[in-house]
C-alpha cells in the first residue's frame, strides 16, 4: 500500500512538473456543477404477493468539474441516499453495514442512521487529470472502464459493470493511476494500478487498443488481485449486425476462462434488438440467492453465479420520449430465468420516470416456472 | 442494455444539416448544395420535436471535416449533456459520461429510419449527392417567404440509395439557398415538406438560421432546427475526430 501511496504522489508531482514547462494556458472554463436527484420505491416479495416488501429511498448525485486550464481537470462526486423503507427499518443493521463498506486505499463513505432512516455519503469520484498532447495522466478515485460489450464485461478488471444494478450506472469508483498514451492510427496504449487498504486486491494491468477494418480491437495484460490475466475483446460490423465480444484468462493456483460474445441491430421502425452468451469460468455454481445478484458486486470473471447464461433483449420507442424494453437472462445449469421489462418516460425536459421489474425463477424439476423473487422498482428523476 | 435511439436521431439530424440534402436542375441544385459544404464546419444548434401535446429541445454542437468525419457534443437537456458522437467514414462510436465508457454502435443504425423528429433517417446520413444521384428538370419559377425561386424537379437516378419516389425544391435565384422542399413518397404523395426561414449571415454565407420538417397529414407535428452559430473552414485537425477526444470536447 506505502508503494503504491508513493506511486501516486510522485505521478503527481510528474503533473506538476510536466505543467511547469507546459505553456500557460487562459482558457479556463467556468466550474460545472451537475448531478441528479431520484426517488426509488421498491416492492419486492418471495413467492407468494402477500408476503411482500416494501422500500424506498432518495437518491442524489453531486457532480464537481473544475478545468483552470486546458490540461488540467479535477472532479468530485458524491452520492447520497436516504433510505426510508421497510427494508431499512427491519434490517437496518445489514444496510448500515454494508454502506458503510468503503475497499478503497481511504474511506470515502459516510453513514447515519437512527431507527427509521439510514443517510448515506459515498465519495466515489475524486481525480485530477493531466492531458497535453498525447498523454493522460489521471490519478485519484476514479472509473477505469475497459468494458466494450454491453452485458457481461471480462475485459472490465477495475470495476465490473453489473446490468442487473440499474440504479448504479456510475459504479463506485477505484483509486488508481492510469497513465494513457495515445499513438498514431487509433492506437492506444493504457497503463492502470489501482490499490486497496488490503493488499490483495490490487489490480495492475496494460491495455493496446486499435482499429483494423472498421473494428475496435483491445488486448489486456496484467495482474488481477494477484492472478495474471489476459485478454481481448473486439466491436465491429458482421453485415448490419453489431458485433462485440470480450474473453479473458485468470491465472492462479486455480485458473479460470470468462467470454462474452453479442450481436445487435437496429431493425426497421426502431426497433433494437440484441442477443448474448456469457461463460464465467469462475462461477461459483452455489446456489444463491437472487435477490443478492442485483447488489453484488462482481469479478470478471465471475459475471454470474452459473457458468453459462444467454441473454435477449428487444426495445423501442413507442414514442420519441416513451420507451420500452424487455430484457430475458437465461442460464441452463439452475434454469435460472430473468425477466427484466423496463418502461421509461420522460416527463418533461429534465423530468423522467420509469418502472423496471425484475423476475427471477427457478424451475424446480418436475414443476413448471416457479416464482421466486420479484422486484418491481418505480422510479422518478430530476437532471439538473 | 444501452439503448439511444433518440440521440442517435439528433446525431443524424445534424449530419443532415451539416451535408444538406438541396438539389435542382443540374447547376443550380449543385451551387445550392456547395453553399452548405466547407471543407469544416463548427455549429450550434437547437433541435426542436414538436408534437401535439408536447415539445422537446435539444442543444447541440457539433465539428464535421470532409464528409468523413463528425463529432455531435450533447450540450442540454441536462440528463443528456456530455453524450458525445463520432462518425468516422463508417464507423459510429457513442460516448456515455455517466457509464465513462464509448459504446461503438451497429452499422445499421446509420440506415434506419428513427423516431423522435420528422426527418428519415435514410435522407440524414446518406452519402449521396443532390447534384449527382438524381435528374433534375426545371419547372419554373415562384416565390417563396418573398424570394424569388427556381422550382426544380429531382428524380432519383436508377441504383442511387433514395427512399423518395421524387423530390421538388425551391432554389432562391440570387443565393442559390434552398427555401422550400417536397418529399414525395409511394404513390406520389408529398410525405414531408422543409422550410427554410430567417436568412442571414452565418459562417460568412447568406444561410436559413431555422429549418421546419413537417410531415404531411399529422397536424401539430414538426421538427425544427434553429443555428445559433456557425463557423465554415476554420482548420480542424483530423486527430481532433478521435475516439479518445470524445471524452475531451466541450
Amino acid at each position: 500500500m506505502n508503494v503504491l501511496r508513493r506511486i501516486v504522489l510522485s505521478s503527481l508531482l510528474a503533473c506538476a512538473h510536466l505543467q511547469a514547462h507546459a505553456q500557460a494556458d487562459t482558457t479556463a472554463r467556468k466550474p460545472e456543477f451537475r448531478g441528479y436527484v431520484k426517488n426509488m420505491q421498491t416492492l419486492s416479495w418471495v413467492g407468494p404477493l402477500k408476503s411482500s416488501l416494501t422500500d424506498g429511498f432518495l437518491h442524489n448525485r453531486l457532480i464537481f468539474k473544475y478545468e483552470p486550464d486546458s490540461n488540467w481537470t479535477m472532479d468530485a462526486e458524491l452520492r447520497n441516499r436516504l433510505f426510508y423503507g421497510e427494508g431499512s427499518r427491519s434490517a437496518g443493521a445489514y444496510y448500515t453495514e454494508v454502506l458503510d463498506q468503503d475497499n478503497g486505499l481511504w474511506d470515502g463513505a459516510l453513514v447515519i442512521s437512527n431507527q427509521a432512516l439510514i443517510w448515506s455519503t459515498v465519495i466515489d469520484r475524486l481525480w485530477v487529470e493531466y492531458t497535453r498532447a498525447d498523454w493522460r495522466i489521471r490519478a485519484g478515485r476514479q472509473r477505469i472502464n475497459w468494458g466494450i460489450a454491453t452485458t457481461w464485461t471480462p475485459n472490465d478488471l477495475f470495476n465490473a459493470w453489473n446490468f442487473l444494478d440499474f440504479d448504479y450506472e456510475e459504479r463506485p469508483g477505484t483509486d488508481a493511476i492510469l497513465i494513457q498514451k495515445q499513438f498514431r492510427k487509433s492506437v492506444t496504449l493504457e497503463a492502470a494500478l489501482s490499490g486497496s487498504r488490503t493488499d490483495s486486491s490490487s489490480v495492475a494491468a496494460l491495455r493496446l487498443s486499435s482499429n483494423w477494418r472498421a473494428y475496435d480491437l483491445q488486448w489486456i495484460a496484467g495482474l488481477y488481485k494477484g492472478r495474471p490475466t489476459a485478454g481481448m475483446g473486439w466491436a465491429g460490423p458482421l453485415g448490419q449486425f453489431g458485433f462485440k465480444g470480450e474473453m479473458g484468462w485468470f491465472g492462479g493456483s486455480e485458473s479460470t476462462f470468462s467470454a462474452t460474445v453479442q450481436i445487435d441491430r437496429l431493425l426497421p421502425h426502431s426497433w433494437y434488438i440484441s442477443t448474448g452468451v456469457l461463460y464465467a469460468g469462475g462461477a461459483s455454481g452455489n446456489l444463491f440467492q437472487p435477490s443478492s445478484l442485483a447488489t453484488n458486486t462482481l469479478s470478471p470473471d465471475r459475471l454470474m453465479p452459473v457458468k453459462w447464461s444467454a441473454i435477449a433483449t428487444v426495445a423501442r420507442p413507442v414514442t420519441p420520449i416513451m420507451n420500452a424494453s424487455m430484457a430475458i437472462v437465461y442460464s441452463p445449469e439452475f434454469n435460472l430465468l430473468i425477466a427484466i421489462p423496463a418502461l421509461a418516460y420522460n416527463i418533461k425536459e429534465d423530468w423522467d420516470i420509469d418502472l423496471t421489474g425484475q423476475l427471477f425463477m427457478l424451475r424446480i424439476p418436475g414443476n413448471r416456472f416457479r416464482d421466486q423473487y420479484m422486484a418491481v422498482y418505480l422510479r422518478l428523476r430530476h437532471s439538473f | 442494455m444501452i439503448n439511444k435511439p433518440r440521440l442517435f436521431c439528433a446525431f443524424a439530424l445534424i449530419l443532415y444539416a451539416l451535408q444538406g440534402i438541396s438539389q435542382d436542375a443540374k447547376e443550380i441544385v449543385r451551387r445550392s448544395e456547395d453553399r452548405l459544404r466547407g471543407n469544416t464546419s463548427v455549429a450550434e444548434m437547437t433541435i426542436t420535436t414538436v408534437r401535439p401535446k408536447w415539445t422537446r429541445s435539444m442543444e447541440i454542437k457539433s465539428w464535421s471535416k470532409g464528409k468523413d468525419l463528425a463529432m455531435i457534443l450533447i450540450q442540454a437537456p441536462a440528463k443528456d449533456q456530455g453524450i458525445t458522437y463520432l462518425k468516422r467514414k463508417k464507423e459510429v462510436w457513442n460516448w456515455i459520461p455517466s457509464l465513462e465508457r464509448k459504446v461503438k454502435l451497429p452499422p445499421s443504425m446509420m440506415n434506419q429510419s428513427w423516431m423522435g423528429t420528422d426527418f428519415t433517417n435514410d435522407d440524414l446520413v446518406k452519402e449521396s449527392s443532390a447534384a449527382d444521384d438524381y435528374t433534375h428538370k426545371l419547372l419554373g419559377q415562384e416565390e417563396v417567404g418573398g424570394f424569388q425561386c427556381y422550382k426544380i424537379e429531382m428524380t432519383p437516378n436508377a441504383g442511387a440509395a433514395v427512399v423518395w419516389e421524387k423530390v421538388v425544391v425551391w432554389i432562391d435565384r440570387k443565393d442559390y439557398i434552398q427555401l422550400k422542399g417536397e418529399f414525395y413518397g409511394e404513390g406520389n404523395q408529398v410525405e414531408n415538406t422543409m422550410v427554410s426561414s430567417d436568412i442571414r449571415l452565418l459562417g460568412g454565407r447568406m444561410l436559413p438560421a431555422r429549418i421546419e420538417m413537417i410531415p404531411a397529414g399529422k397536424p401539430g407535428q414538426k421538427t425544427v432546427i434553429a443555428y445559433k452559430s456557425l463557423i465554415f473552414d476554420k482548420p480542424v485537425d483530423e486527430s481532433f475526430f478521435s475516439v479518445e477526444n470524445m471524452t475531451k470536447i466541450r
